[in-house]
């Protein structure tokens, strides 16, 4: 088959493209062990309130300056939504829904989940800009979906 | 009796014919045409697709 030379330049291009982006995946994944915020820890949706660590949602300092931050999200609210994290504290955020699935953004910063019930997000984030941070969900759960936020206060 | 202009009309009739002939025969030509511009617009398009991709994967380092 007769193929243009130019041709030829455009296919070399695009399919060498198409290695540089599958490496940069691969080795985001399999050597620096990058995940999904949602990594098939499950949990009873209906049993929420009373499964630990979200029978007690809040902030827990677990080392130090590392903390556990857990939050329940349910129709339309964040529980809690008032938080207070020190400054430079490496933070793992645990999220879940009761109900239906919402987001959980935290507005400037790479934290964005989709919160689906029976399934537990994870994310972890050092808190290193003083400052407050909003909280939103960015998934259309309801009549409420927009009144849903919640706040995160950075303190020296 | 004889029609000179019918004649030479029916002339160049089979004169065109053969000029339309010999202008359509050779194909090669038409396999060949420029394709600079393609290829232009093309790598302008993918450059900006890759300057997109490149820069929101900066956008995410720096709020690591």
């Amino acid at each position: 088959m007769h193929m243009h030379k130019y041709e030829k330049i455009w296919l070399a291009f695009g399919i060498g493209c198409l290695f540089v982006f599958l490496t940069v995946i691969g080795v985001s994944a399999f050597a620096e062990g990058n995940q999904p915020p949602s990594c098939l820890t499950t949990i009873d949706p209906e049993k929420v309130d009373q499964t630990p660590p979200f029978d007690k949602p809040g902030l827990v300092k677990t080392g130090n300056n590392e903390y556990q931050l857990n939050i329940v999200v349910s129709a339309f609210a964040f529980t809690p939504n008032q938080i207070e994290i020190p400054k430079g504290a490496k933070v793992t955020i645990n999220v879940t829904s009761k109900d239906v699935i919402h987001g959980f953004e935290v507005a400037g910063t790479n934290i964005n989940m989709m919160v689906e019930p029976g399934y537990i997000n994870t994310l972890t984030k050092t808190f290193d800009k003083p400052g407050e941070y909003t909280i939103l969900c960015n998934e259309y759960c309801g009549a409420g979906h927009h009144m849903m936020t919640g706040r995160i206060k950075v303190v020296e | 009796l004889y029609d000179e202009s019918k004649n030479s009309t029916l002339e160049r009739g089979i004169k065109m014919a053969k000029a339309e002939l010999q202008q359509t025969n050779p194909k090669t030509k038409e396999q060949e045409s420029p394709l600079k511009g393609t290829l232009a617009s093309v790598f302008l398009l993918g450059f900006f697709i890759i300057f997109s991709w490149v820069s929101v994967y900066f956008l995410f380092l720096h709020r690591l």
